[in-house]
């Protein structure tokens, strides 16, 4: 019996500290982001990319950690494991996006200093916020689902009004900017994209939650 | 001493197929292995038959007087009839082929006596309408208890692995009450063997069932049924036990099939989901009017046969 209790601590201990280190994660792409607009491919941003890889890769083996135990132990429902299994997944993307834009903007050599930055940082603090409700979100999972569900809405919500900005920068690269080439519009109509999905991605997770949820109320 | 074989056969028969209608849905869904599940099964089957299976016997008794050979050709009839429908995929009780085979060879002897009959007919009527009714009581108060008491995921799980153990283990213990006068019962009113050893014998070879054949049909069963949650078969699993004890108490053997049947539509009423088809309310009719017939049939022509060569 006390071997079930340790385990089950340590699955929640696990998830939160792998929604920990994607979240550090997700902070030092938004800065590599900002810094990348003013500065270019400078030392500093360069640091950060490193930084970027190095945090997605810790965050990848807590995941293999909470993997080997969901699989190992069996003081879980196989439907809980799976569902945690699929949270696991759908939060651990979220670093990945951010190491995959990273790589996207570095190998393109990308100019993303006009694409508007001010609505970039807009998306940022959003996601930001959105990620911060869901690492609550997975702590009331252990907790108060009702909690969790409540904070699950929140997450939503966010993820529409991420969804009218990206909607509104990408009509603005065909709608004002006649000097772009449409190379370079749709470089830049990618990118927009992959950082908009970085907030779909946490939605993603929140719905996982929601199911989680759901399945179990009586 | 080897006619007492037809009931240990019949016992191993109930034990392969009804295992599934308690530990079915835990097995498929591999919440519990099997063999967990088979040996607390056998265990506490053996407690119920052994603690509280003497009263059925009565009822059973009552049916119609026995001699070795009357017991004999009974169990061999039921046991066959529960083979047969088993193999022709056919739904099966074990009670209802054994009262069956009771009624058939007691036309022939001129045994019957049908006055326990009315009671026995409307326990099996009531028995799915039972667990129907426990399950949406039972739904209720889990409601109510879980939202107010669990609301972490895992501590739910917990509760709903612990909570099909002891379901599983008061289902084994119902079961073994409740059916194990269908194995040994007519030996005992033979006089062949005492109560005791009726009881005894009886949750053995039901345990031997359980231990050597049951595995398939836990996971044929078990997987027609996980439309359900976790949290609803345990529900499910405990309406049915609850029944099928009631029943023990009152000392009528019922079907654990058509108990959990019940109990499943129960809770697909409350969910809103609908569990009850066409298929569903044929094998419950079906149970009630065919096994018994048939076990019968095979009954009476046994018992005219062994008339006619003796």
């Amino acid at each position: 019996m006390p071997s079930i209790w340790s385990d089950t601590n340590k699955v929640e201990e696990l998830f939160l500290k792998h929604t920990d280190k994607v979240k550090e994660c997700l902070d030092v792409f938004f800065d590599l982001i900002k810094m990348y607009i003013e500065q270019g491919k400078s030392k500093q941003v360069l640091e950060l990319s490193e930084q970027v890889h190095s945090l997605e890769t810790e965050a990848d083996n807590i995941r293999r950690e909470i993997i080997h135990l969901l699989i190992g132990k069996s003081f879980l429902l196989p439907n809980t494991r799976r569902d945690f299994l699929s949270l696991l997944e759908c939060i651990d993307k979220v670093a990945d996006y951010s190491e995959a834009i990273t790589d996207y903007i570095f190998l393109q050599d990308m100019d993303i200093s006009s694409i508007g930055k001010s609505k970039l940082e807009e998306i940022f603090i959003i996601t930001e916020k959105q990620f911060k409700l869901l690492q609550r979100a997975v702590g009331f999972l252990f907790k108060d689902i009702n909690r969790a569900f409540e904070l699950v809405l929140e997450i939503d919500q966010l993820e529409s009004e991420v969804d009218v900005i990206e909607r509104l920068l990408i009509s603005r690269l065909t709608k004002e900017r006649p000097d772009l080439d449409l190379c370079t519009k749709i470089l830049y109509r990618d990118f927009i994209n992959m950082v908009a999905n970085i907030s779909d991605k946490i939605e993603d997770a929140g719905d996982e939650i929601e199911i989680i949820i759901a399945m179990r109320k009586v | 001493m080897f006619k007492l074989f037809s009931g240990v056969f019949l016992g191993w028969a109930l034990g392969a197929n009804d295992a599934a209608n308690i530990f079915g849905t835990a097995v498929a869904t591999r919440i519990i292995k099997f063999w967990t599940a088979a040996i607390i099964t056998s265990v506490f089957v053996i407690f119920g038959a052994v603690f509280e299976g003497a009263k059925g016997m009565e009822t059973l008794a009552s049916l119609s007087t026995q001699t070795l050979d009357s017991a004999f050709i009974t169990s061999l009839a039921a046991a066959l009839t529960v083979t047969l429908m088993t193999w022709l995929r056919l739904p099966v009780s074990t009670s209802q082929a054994v009262v069956g085979a009771i009624i058939g060879a007691g036309i022939i002897r001129n045994t019957i006596d049908y006055s326990p009959l009315t009671k026995i007919l409307l326990a099996w009527i009531s028995t799915p309408i039972g667990a129907m009714l426990i399950a949406i009581i039972l739904y209720k108060l889990f409601s109510y208890v879980i939202a107010r008491t669990i609301r972490d995921v895992v501590k739910l799980d917990q509760f709903i692995k612990i909570g099909l153990v002891i379901a599983g283990s008061y289902g084994a213990y119902a079961l073994g009450a409740n059916n194990v006068a269908n194995v040994t019962g007519v030996f005992v009113k033979a006089g062949e063997i005492t109560t005791f050893q009726g009881v005894l014998i009886g949750g053995l070879s039901i345990a031997a069932g359980v231990a050597t054949y049951s595995k398939s049909v836990m996971l044929t069963v078990g997987k027609g049924i996980t439309e359900l949650s976790p949290l609803h078969a345990l529900i499910a699993v405990l309406a049915e036990a609850t029944t099928v004890y009631i029943y023990a108490q009152i000392g009528i053997p019922v079907s654990t099939s058509q108990a959990i049947v019940g109990a499943v539509i129960g809770i697909g009423l409350i969910k809103g989901m609908n569990f009850i088809n066409r298929q569903t309310v044929k094998n419950i009719v079906f149970g009630w009017l065919g096994t018994p017939t048939i076990a019968g049939l095979i009954s009476l022509i046994l018992t005219y046969f062994f008339i006619f060569i003796t």
